[in-house]
């Protein structure tokens, strides 16, 4: 019935236009479309098609980030429609996500926080340098499902161990995930310390994060 | 910047580089495919060509460099004069035969750096194209320094290695940070190290290049990295590659 207009929500993901995803969720919701619908039907697939074609080296890093941030202009517009109709996009999950003490290191830690809230997880982004304990003690306090944690290089992602055993020492494990990445982590790296996963990039960590909450 | 020799010994600085950054850099610099991001997604290149905009006026570019002799090679240490050292397989293998050690810092400084941090909260499309042309110029910053090393070198008849980061398979972070600036001694064009050995400002390179009679090139940065297969930076690193060839 909308096809049309799925189909255009989905090309502006694609495309990373935020002011043509502001414009065509404001037309979805006058043609009457539910929001949760615009958004499974029409920016979701948009995303998927975008990290397909990051998977195979078609598209890169600046196309998942604008994809990212068209994704946040439109579910910015979609989400008080939602509200109002008492529907409510299923979040996935709560992450607290950070690049680990001794590390200032921003980029792709931010860019996992972007895919990750765009793809619909509650994401709390604590910055860089951030000390082990801070990891524990705010995921405690959110009620984390998942704490992820970066590092750029071999000389601070030793401090990933740390994070795992503060997590351990405020009895939230193994009920609260941990997930680590970052150019020199590797899956060995992860399970040698006792983390739940490596992603080896931000879609890697969406998918990463999914399958441990069986989502 | 000056075009003198290289003096021997104490640490110099060169400064006042005119780096020559192009969209096509800062595309690479994020990881991207320059040409494919040409073909499909004019708004990244919108974007690169901002960054470019707002970016340039942001670096601070400088090098601190020492020049020392090499007086020996034993047990995996290139013993230096003053009696400095660089350890681990890769250096021995490289400046085996080397007459001299350049002991180099690279580094943009730390103004463009805040702007990325500021911009990643607002509009992360644009501060990571900053993040990218910050790569893509402390890059190019090693590159033309490891030229300016290059034609000194030639200019005495010499000839120069391939430059040699700490990191790199064979040479252990640790170990090589704490020479590279053990040796610049405080002088390392205002990069401090940290107790993890991250240098800070971020964008900043630390390199070794041998000079010397009967050193040879031998190899591509890229032939150094245990990322090589599945690096998406890769095409960067040609890029670089072929550009010192081809000067
Ligand atoms: C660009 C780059 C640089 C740039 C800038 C770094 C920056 N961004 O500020 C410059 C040129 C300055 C640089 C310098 C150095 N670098 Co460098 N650099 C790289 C390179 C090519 C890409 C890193 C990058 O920024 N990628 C883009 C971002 C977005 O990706 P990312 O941070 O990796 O994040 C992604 C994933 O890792 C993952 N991820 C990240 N965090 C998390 C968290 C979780 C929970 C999950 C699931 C996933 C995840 O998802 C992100 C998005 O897709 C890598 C090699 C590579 N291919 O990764 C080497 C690399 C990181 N560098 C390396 C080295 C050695 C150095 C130097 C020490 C070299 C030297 N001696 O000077 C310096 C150190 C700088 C410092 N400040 O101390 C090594 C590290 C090896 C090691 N032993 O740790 C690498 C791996 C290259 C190599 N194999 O030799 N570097």
């Amino acid at each position: 019935m909308h096809d049309d207009l799925y189909l255009a929500l989905r090309q502006c993901i694609i495309d990373g236009d935020p002011e043509q995803a502001i414009e065509l969720c404001q037309r979805a919701l006058a043609a009457g479309i539910a929001a949760l619908d615009a958004i499974n039907e029409g920016l979701v697939p948009g995303l998927n098609h975008v990290g397909e074609q990051f998977a195979q080296g078609e598209m890169f890093l600046p196309d998942l980030v604008m994809a990212g941030e068209a994704m946040k202009a439109a579910t910015a517009i979609l989400e008080p429609a939602m509200q109002k109709a008492g529907a409510r996009r299923e979040t996935l999950g709560k992450v607290v996500l950070g690049t680990v003490q001794g590390d200032i290191h921003e980029i792709g830690k931010t860019l996992v926080g972007t895919m990750l809230s765009a793809s619909g997880f509650e994401v709390h982004d604590l910055g860089v340098d951030v000390p082990f304990e801070t990891f524990a003690v705010k995921a405690r306090e959110l009620n984390a499902d998942v704490v992820g944690v970066s590092a750029l290089l071999t000389t601070t992602m030793t401090g990933q161990k740390n994070v795992v055993e503060a997590l351990e020492r405020h009895g939230l494990r193994p009920r609260v995930k941990i997930v680590v990445g970052g150019a020199p982590v590797t899956r060995s790296w992860g399970e040698e310390i006792g983390a739940d996963g490596y992603g080896e990039d931000a879609l890697a960590a969406v998918a990463l994060a999914k399958t441990l909450l069986g989502k | 910047m000056q075009r003198e020799g290289m003096a021997a010994g104490s640490v110099q600085l060169l400064q006042d580089w005119r780096l020559q950054i192009d969209v096509d850099m800062v595309l690479r610099g994020q990881g991207a495919d320059a040409g494919k991001m040409r073909a499909r997604n004019a708004r990244a290149v919108a974007v690169a060509e901002k960054a470019l905009r707002e970016g340039m006026g942001l670096l601070d570019p400088r090098v601190a460099y020492r020049r020392l002799a090499v007086h020996a090679v034993r047990h995996e240490r290139v013993l230096l004069e003053g009696g400095g050292a660089l350890s681990g397989p890769l250096v021995t293998r490289h400046l085996g035969g080397a007459q001299w050690a350049v002991v180099a810092v690279a580094t943009i400084g730390a103004r463009l750096e805040a702007r990325i941090s500021e911009t990643l909260k607002e509009d992360r499309a644009l501060g990571l194209a900053l993040d990218g042309l910050g790569t893509a110029a402390v890059e190019a910053l090693a590159a033309a320094a490891c030229g300016h090393f290059d034609e000194v070198a030639l200019r005495e008849e010499l000839r120069s290695t391939t430059p040699l980061s700490p990191g790199m398979s064979g040479w252990k972070i640790e170990a090589g940070q704490k020479e590279i600036f053990g040796l610049l001694d405080g002088g390392a064009a205002g990069v401090r190290l940290s107790a993890c050995c991250l240098m800070t400002p971020r964008k900043s390179l630390s390199l070794v290049v041998g000079l010397g009679k009967e050193v040879r090139m031998g190899g591509e940065v890229c032939d150094f990295c245990g990322l090589r297969e599945t690096c998406r930076h890769r095409k960067q690193y040609e890029a670089l590659a072929q550009a010192a060839r081809e000067k």
